[in-house]
């Protein structure tokens, strides 16, 4: 008996629809979750990350310096 | 709520600045490893000028042939000292075009990646790499790797699986230096991490290694039959699911992702500003890891393929449309209010060309996947010039755009030529244009050539030959823009090699210091329902939506990077199984037929020798259900016909001609005579010369591991199995077809040489669809018919 033999017995059929709809779901969720409105201030200190190279400073000086 | 974590961060900011004042702080001295980042970008320049310098051999392989039986006239032949490029066994275009594929993939843009992950992550984690150690196993276990690469694939050793060609030891290497080396360095590296905020790059990172583990380890599976010989544990229609779930994926976990990380690391940095949107850098990174995935089986329409798995392909790959285009403009933007910083920067030239490539292709790239644009752009040139606008346009610039930055930050001095750098620019820019612009037109060229029809419904051009001489012109074009490519990077190997002349004696090593990470506590809020009489349920419900927009238990997975990576994992690991289990499992996608039959020991052997020759890279086995594709080559393949196909060779793109019903439609002597020389019996024909086939011994001996490995896999080798029984059958079948050939006139002495067994294997190629199925009690061809018939009523259904 092949194995897949065995799996065709198990009718998985539905899963790549139902799976499709899970995902479309968490998707839309994480875009929610993305575009609050209070996430702002958060991401304007991480956007902020690469630029602050020296290991003491906090981000926000760097912003300030390019301002 | 988020305000006020906000603020504590900011506090832990400050705290960290008055760290002197503050007696619970306690900051930690540490400096960053840029040695490992000097090495992988030399090594980047290196494999760089190889990859395309084998990229331009490949390209002046396909328009040698055309010249090098030109007579001039007085009777000399000027480009005939070419030959060489058509007849050396170890320079035929079928084995160094995957050399060009993964030298280019996996050691150039490899090399860049691991160059840019640990320059960035380093500083955006604010430590140092984890393991000094590991990242020097990494990186020579990594140089290892392509060398063995560069050793054995000239020499035949393959898998013959695009992009996944290299055999199984070095399958494992990888497996073991990618995840054992790279992939736990960086993640321990997160953990002990002194930044709180895992910046985006980072997400990609993450997703880069996770995924292309999941895709080399799953696409790699294979049963070995001796050190230099495996077989796929999947056959056919399968294998060429799970292979271009694999190719697809590459693409987009190893070309596009860490380019992307690169990008909104490298991008803010050259432009000294902030990106765009930092929102709609988490809507690219979440789109991307969600929506790829599933975009795999576009390279498959019209295919044996069932049509549900090809359409969802063309569905998913539409909708990254957008997404791509978000990231891309996101990146182009961070450039708002500094545009006059371009005129003068070959950093930002890079970048901003690279970047609109990457909108380019990822606008292509959906619209090729389109099932009516499909029909005309697969199997031709077209895809060729899509993949190229890629490399060359959106890999290659970040990359060099990256190296232009780092080169006199990272050696410590000035870059020896600013004004080198903006010629490599223009001719770099130029050299894509004269590659993509002619190989577009080839490809749309042919596809249509391939379709066209005359009054009376015939084929105009019957012979494939004419539909490649055509492209001549365009390939010439092609050669002049890939030197241009060649030229530019040879400039940039120069100033780098001057840069790093110019060093200083002993590198400046600063010693930073940051308070430790602490950890944080997050305490999940209590909400209370807001609504006034409601049932139940709906207080329930008002509660869980306070819960999720507070958003307490997102800042929970990013501060902690496993449950992050485990959801990444989660990800692309369901999207993948769901998308594949079905294909296993449904017995109708692949209806068997009772007269396919496994291939006979020596057409195994010439199998073997078809898969080792690349022959794949120019002759596909697909037929598709075309009316152009069925005239031309007959009928048109079944998913039963591949079921004894470990691996499948369906092949991506037809510089000759289809091959799936091969078998049968011309003498044994014809193909001797082909393999010896294609020119003697086609003048226009650019394939390579085979008569080392001729010379070449078949090891008789060998093809017993092989067909059990092949009995070991399912297929119903019976008898054969047996010790010394299949060499036995193949010397017999061997002779036979030997002696057919010495009938018809041809050489003597082939039954024991290597094109015995691919002629077999050709001469069969197709041929059991149309044979009557066998039965215990001999052959019915009643039964046969009927059977046939079901067969055909079952995939009209499809």
């Amino acid at each position: 008996m092949r194995m897949s033999d065995v799996m065709s017995g198990l009718g998985l059929a539905a899963f790549p629809i139902a799976a499709m709809a899970l995902f479309l779901l968490v998707f839309v969720g994480v875009i929610w979750q993305v575009l609050r409105k209070s996430a702002r201030a958060e991401f304007d200190r991480a956007a902020m990350l690469p630029l602050s190279d020296s290991g003491e400073s906090d981000p926000a000086e760097a912003k300030e310096q390019i301002r | 709520m988020a305000e006020s974590q906000v603020a504590a961060g900011t506090r832990t900011g400050l705290m960290g600045r008055l760290g002197e004042r503050h007696e619970r702080v306690h900051l930690e001295q540490y400096s960053y490893d840029d040695d490992i980042v000097r090495k992988f970008l030399t090594v980047t320049v290196v494999w760089g000028l190889v990859a395309f310098l084998v990229g331009l051999i490949i390209a002046l392989q396909l328009v040698v042939p055309s010249v090098i039986n030109y007579t001039t006239a007085s009777g000399s032949q000027p480009f005939a000292f070419l030959t060489f490029l058509t007849n050396v066994p170890f320079l035929t275009f079928g084995r160094l075009r995957p050399l060009h594929t993964n030298a280019a993939i996996f050691a150039f843009a490899g090399n860049a990646i691991f160059a840019a992950i640990y320059y960035s992550t380093q500083r955006l984690c604010k430590t140092r790499m984890w393991s000094d150690r590991l990242s020097r196993l990494h990186f020579w276990g990594w140089q290892l790797i392509i060398i063995l690469a560069a050793l054995t694939l000239p020499l035949g050793i393959t898998q013959g699986k695009e992009y996944a060609e290299l055999e199984w030891p070095i399958d494992i290497l990888i497996a073991a230096v990618w995840l054992g080396f790279f992939g736990t360095n960086f993640f321990m590296t997160l953990k002990v991490r002194r930044e709180r905020h895992m910046y985006v790059a980072l997400w990609f990172y993450i997703a880069t290694i996770v995924t292309v583990t999941m895709l080399h380890v799953v696409n790699s599976l294979v049963i070995p039959a001796g050190l230099f010989k495996s077989y796929s544990v999947y056959a056919g229609v399968q294998d060429a699911m799970i292979q271009w779930w694999y190719g697809h994926n590459a693409v987009a976990f190893f070309l596009t992702t860490p380019f992307l990380g690169m990008m909104y690391y490298f991008m803010p940095k050259a432009a000294e500003r902030p990106v765009y949107s930092y929102r709609l850098s988490i809507v690219h990174f979440w789109s991307l890891v969600f929506i790829y995935i599933w975009a795999g089986p576009h390279h498959l329409h019209y295919t044996a393929l069932p049509t549900w798995a090809s359409t969802l392909g063309m569905l998913f790959s539409v909708m990254l449309w957008m997404p791509s285009w978000g990231g891309g403009i996101n990146g182009l933007l961070t450039l708002r209010g500094a545009w006059y910083k371009l005129t003068d920067d070959p950093v930002l030239k890079f970048f901003v060309v690279g970047i609109t490539f990457y909108m380019m292709s990822t606008f292509e790239g959906p619209m090729l996947s389109v099932k009516t644009v499909n029909m005309l752009s697969h199997y031709t040139d077209w895809t060729i010039a899509h993949v190229h606008g890629g490399t060359l346009g959106w890999n290659g610039f970040m990359t060099f755009g990256m190296i232009y930055w780092l080169a006199p930050r990272i050696f410590q001095t000035n870059l020896y030529s600013k004004k080198m750098a903006e010629w490599h620019f223009w001719i770099g820019t130029l050299g894509i244009l004269l590659y993509v612009i002619p190989i577009y037109v080839a490809g749309i060229t042919q596809g249509l050539m391939w379709r066209a029809f005359d009054q009376s419904g015939a084929l105009a051009f019957p012979d494939f030959v004419e539909t490649v001489a055509k492209l001549m012109p365009f390939y010439w074009i092609r050669v002049i823009g890939g030197t241009l490519y060649f030229a530019g990077a040879v400039m940039m190997g120069y100033n780098v090699l001057r840069t790093w002349m110019a060093r200083p004696a002993v590198y400046e090593v600063p010693v930073l210091s940051t308070p430790a990470l602490r950890p944080e506590r997050i305490v999940r809020p209590t909400f209370r329902s807001r609504l006034g009489g409601n049932t139940e349920l709906g207080h329930k419900g008002d509660v869980f939506i306070q819960n999720l927009q507070s958003a307490w238990w997102h800042r929970v997975l990013e501060g902690v990077p496993s449950k992050f990576i485990f959801w990444t994992i989660a990800a692309v690991a369901v999207a993948s199984v769901l998308e594949i289990i079905p294909m296993f499992a449904i017995r109708s996608n692949v209806p068997s037929i009772a007269s396919v039959q496994p291939y006979t020991p020596l057409e195994l052997a010439g199998r073997d020798i078809y898969v080792g020759e690349g022959c794949y890279n120019c002759h596909s086995q697909m037929i598709r259900p075309l009316w152009a594709e069925t005239k031309r080559y007959g009928e048109y393949s079944k998913p039963g016909e591949f079921v004894y196909d470990h691996p499948f060779q369906w092949g991506s793109r037809r510089i000759g001609p289809d091959l799936a019903r091969e078998g049968g439609m011309r003498s044994s002597l014809w193909h001797v005579l082909h393999l010896q020389d294609p020119r003697q019996s086609s003048p226009q024909s650019i394939m390579p010369a085979y008569p080392h086939l001729l010379d070449d011994p078949l090891d008789f001996a060998q093809i017993q591991t092989r067909v059990r490995v092949n009995a070991m896999l399912g297929v119903p080798y019976g008898e054969a199995v047996r010790e010394g029984k299949a060499a036995e059958m193949a010397r017999t079948q061997a002779l036979k077809l030997a002696d057919e050939i010495v009938q018809a006139d041809g050489p003597k002495g082939l039954e024991n040489k290597q094109i015995i067994a691919l002629v077999a294997y050709l001469q069969r190629l197709g041929t059991d669809i149309s044979k009557p199925a066998p039965s215990e009690t001999g052959t019915d061809p009643a039964a046969a018919a009927s059977a046939k018939k079901a067969e055909a009523s079952r995939t009209a259904d499809r």
